[in-house]
């Protein structure tokens, strides 16, 4: 997957490995984080890091809950650094590539690409718009064909 | 004020609702009553889907299901003789529900070559692997498929004693390292 740097549009590979209990630690001290990543250790937490790097810079989180018994996966939480959020964010993409990292593991796991979240509401909109996810009351989802169109804009 | 509620609003001092989507998720709060009722909800919607599902839909779902299970291989795995392209291939024809004869047909090349690649007799070539890229609706690429190759190829080299005895006899002048 591909990471753009917006000042010089230049690409880059990434890749999106599983959060260990340095990265947790890592993570808290960076100040680069609004939420608390640690209390989503209960779930499966990944990073989106530079491809083939030591130490790589954290560019977002993503912690996700498989629900085996529904053949689904729900996104808990994503998060980008804080140098990668607003009109000045340094690399682009990140959450959309996280995003197509959690249909992804949908599909690997055999479950059609479903992937769900509930967002809050006043963003529920922008989310499907942006993202092709559908809205199910207060609840969102992708699935199948749109889940494929979001890997292969992302991944 | 309830725990993202208050941060969406500190957030929203820096950020338009745009630029807080492009960077974030952030969750509904719910109390464990709306949270139950919801899990409930999306529980219907999930079965719902899942009956629903056509045929042609589960056919993508396990193309895509088999780029993962490639591209993890590639990535995590050394080389293993029950995952070369033809063991790939032989699965990928499992999925479309197609017979050798069919694909064979669909991808231009005689059956004996495809039964020949699908059985590790012989190695495809890379315009298999383009022709095969199409034929997924390009969710397979063709580097993918290529890489299966030279996954093989690169363990094999590693392990031939035999043939680079050989080949380091006709070697000459060899510089010095």
């Amino acid at each position: 997957m591909k990471l753009i740097i917006q000042e010089t549009n230049e690409e880059f590979e990434a890749e999106i490995i599983e959060v260990n209990d340095n990265d947790f630690l890592a993570i808290k001290k960076s100040g680069q984080f609004s939420f608390n990543w640690n209390e989503e250790k209960q779930y499966e937490v990944f990073k989106i890091v530079k491809e083939n790097e030591e130490n790589p810079e954290i560019h977002g989180l993503i912690s996700l809950i498989d629900i085996s018994n529904e053949m689904r996966i729900h996104i808990s939480l994503i998060e980008n650094s804080n140098d990668n959020k607003g009109e000045n964010k340094k690399v682009d993409r990140v959450a959309g590539c996280l995003l197509a990292f959690a249909a992804g593991l949908a599909f690997e796991k055999g479950y059609e690409g479903f992937t769900s979240l509930v967002p809050k509401t006043k963003l529920i909109g922008l989310y499907v718009n942006k993202y092709g996810f559908s809205q199910y009351g207060r609840q969102l989802a992708i699935e199948k064909n749109d889940a494929i169109q979001l890997i292969q804009k992302y991944l | 004020m309830k725990k993202y509620e208050k941060m969406y609003h500190e957030l929203r001092k820096k950020y338009s609702d745009e630029e807080i989507v492009d960077s974030m998720l952030i969750p509904a709060d719910l109390t464990k009553k709306e949270q139950a009722e919801l899990a409930e909800e999306m529980r219907e919607i999930r079965m719902k889907s899942l009956r629903e599902t056509t045929e042609d839909q589960q056919i993508l779902s396990d193309v895509m299901r088999l780029r993962f299970q490639i591209e993890n291989y590639l990535k995590k795995e050394s080389f293993s003789p029950q995952k070369t392209f033809g063991q790939y291939l032989k699965e990928y024809i499992r999925i479309v529900k197609k017979s050798r004869h069919e694909i064979a047909e669909d991808l231009s090349i005689h059956y004996t070559k495809l039964s020949r690649i699908i059985n590790d007799k012989e190695e495809p070539n890379v315009e298999l692997s383009y022709r095969l890229e199409k034929h997924s609706g390009k969710l397979i690429a063709a580097e993918l498929w290529w890489k299966l190759v030279i996954k093989k190829q690169t363990y094999l080299i590693s392990q031939d004693v035999e043939t680079r005895k050989v080949e380091y006899l006709k070697v000459k002048n060899q510089i010095r390292a």
